[in-house]
């Protein structure tokens, strides 16, 4: 639900990842950041996130039933009166529903379904903002070449490549679905937002 | 900030919806407004808050023409702002029935719980919400995204009142 619409905010860490809650809170890490080369390339990575929350992939991890009885008993209406052992049973519920989010987001990561969806989206609300869709392309290669990298060193997976499909996989699909009729290079590669992206996102 | 102008503007797609003309719709977010055109450029008519019904008119582009139930006023909202809700309706309900039920609250149930559940688990858990509290309170001038827009040669057409 996006009460609040979307927000962002970038977290202060190396490792290489972006995701998004529910509510339309998108978090993308410092590593993240430094990995993009453009603003088209920032925009793809965060079109992306927004793609999980439009589809409402987070919510599909809540497995906790309680949540919905919550709500359909009415205690909406009697939240801020709780006390006692109401508020540490309706905390506990609260606190179960935010374990299995997390859980989704940051360890197990999304089904490689729902990444494809996620990618798809991006492509559609780039090529709509005029943005270069093929910024997701290059951001998935830098992010592969980044995983081997990993992996070479002998480093367990950590960050994106826990959650998230291989990144070449992803290219391919793009390659082969949403990109088929989209010719490259249409965008017309401006100065003035690689004058804004070099002041604004490498001072992080 | 330019990072937030960059995906503000990128909320325009990827809303359809399935309502037919005069079913009851609700006002999912903190507050929006009601445009007289469906464009984020167009004149804006009135502030809607959450929780807000309105009537379903017809739709163009990602926007919904609407009339506000309790004003009888006609205009256009964002897609993304208003839907066929039974949470809403429930909390609404709480509004109206329940006194002691303050607007704030209310609002907090949109978020799916309440301040003091929110307040005990961040007890329990140490969890410090007061970031992602500031980060929500942000605000983005429309005209500063037009200007984002412009400035780098990104397509105005989405902006501007669809046809």
């Amino acid at each position: 639900m996006l009460y609040h619409g979307y927000t962002f905010l970038v977290l202060d860490h190396d490792e290489i990842n972006a995701f998004a809650t529910p509510g339309g809170h998108i978090f993308i890490t410092r590593g993240m950041l430094a990995l993009t080369e453009s603003e088209d390339e920032l925009a793809a990575v965060l079109a992306h996130e927004i793609g999980h929350v439009a589809m409402r992939h987070g919510l599909g991890s809540i497995r906790n039933a309680r949540v919905i009885g919550a709500v359909q008993d009415g205690m909406f209406d009697a939240l801020d009166t709780l006390s006692g052992q109401e508020l540490a049973e309706v905390t506990a519920v609260f606190g179960d529903t935010t374990a299995d989010i997390v859980d989704t987001l940051a360890t197990r990561g999304y089904s490689g379904a729902t990444e494809r969806q996620a990618d798809a989206a991006a492509v559609n609300i780039l090529l709509r903002v005029g943005y270069d869709p093929y910024a997701l392309v290059r951001v998935l290669e830098r992010m592969d070449a980044a995983q081997q990298a990993q992996y070479e060193g002998g480093q367990e997976k950590q960050g994106f490549s826990k959650t998230h499909p291989r990144p070449q996989s992803r290219i391919l699909d793009l390659e082969q679905t949403d990109l088929r009729n989209v010719e490259a290079g249409s965008r017309v590669d401006d100065a003035e937002s690689g004058r804004r992206f070099g002041s604004t996102v490498r001072s992080f | 900030m330019r990072t937030v102008l960059l995906v503000t503007l990128m909320l325009v797609a990827l809303f359809v919806f399935a309502v037919d003309a005069g079913d009851p719709l609700f006002v999912q977010v903190r507050d929006t407004e009601l445009r007289s055109g469906p464009g984020f450029l167009s004149p804006i008519q009135d502030r809607l808050g959450f929780g807000q019904e309105l009537e379903y008119v017809a739709e163009r582009s990602g926007w919904m023409q609407v009339m506000v139930t309790e004003t009888g006023v006609t205009g256009w909202v964002h897609a993304a702002a208003a839907k066929e809700n039974r949470a809403t309706q429930m909390q609404l309900q709480g509004e109206q029935t329940a006194r002691t039920v303050t607007s704030r609250e209310v609002a907090l149930a949109g978020r799916g719980f309440s301040e003091n559940i929110e307040g005990e688990y961040g007890n329990q858990n140490r969890v410090d919400f007061s970031r992602v509290d500031e980060l929500e309170t942000r605000r983005v001038d429309p005209e500063e995204i037009v200007s984002f827009v412009t400035e780098a040669s990104l397509r105005e057409d989405f902006l501007k009142e669809a046809e």
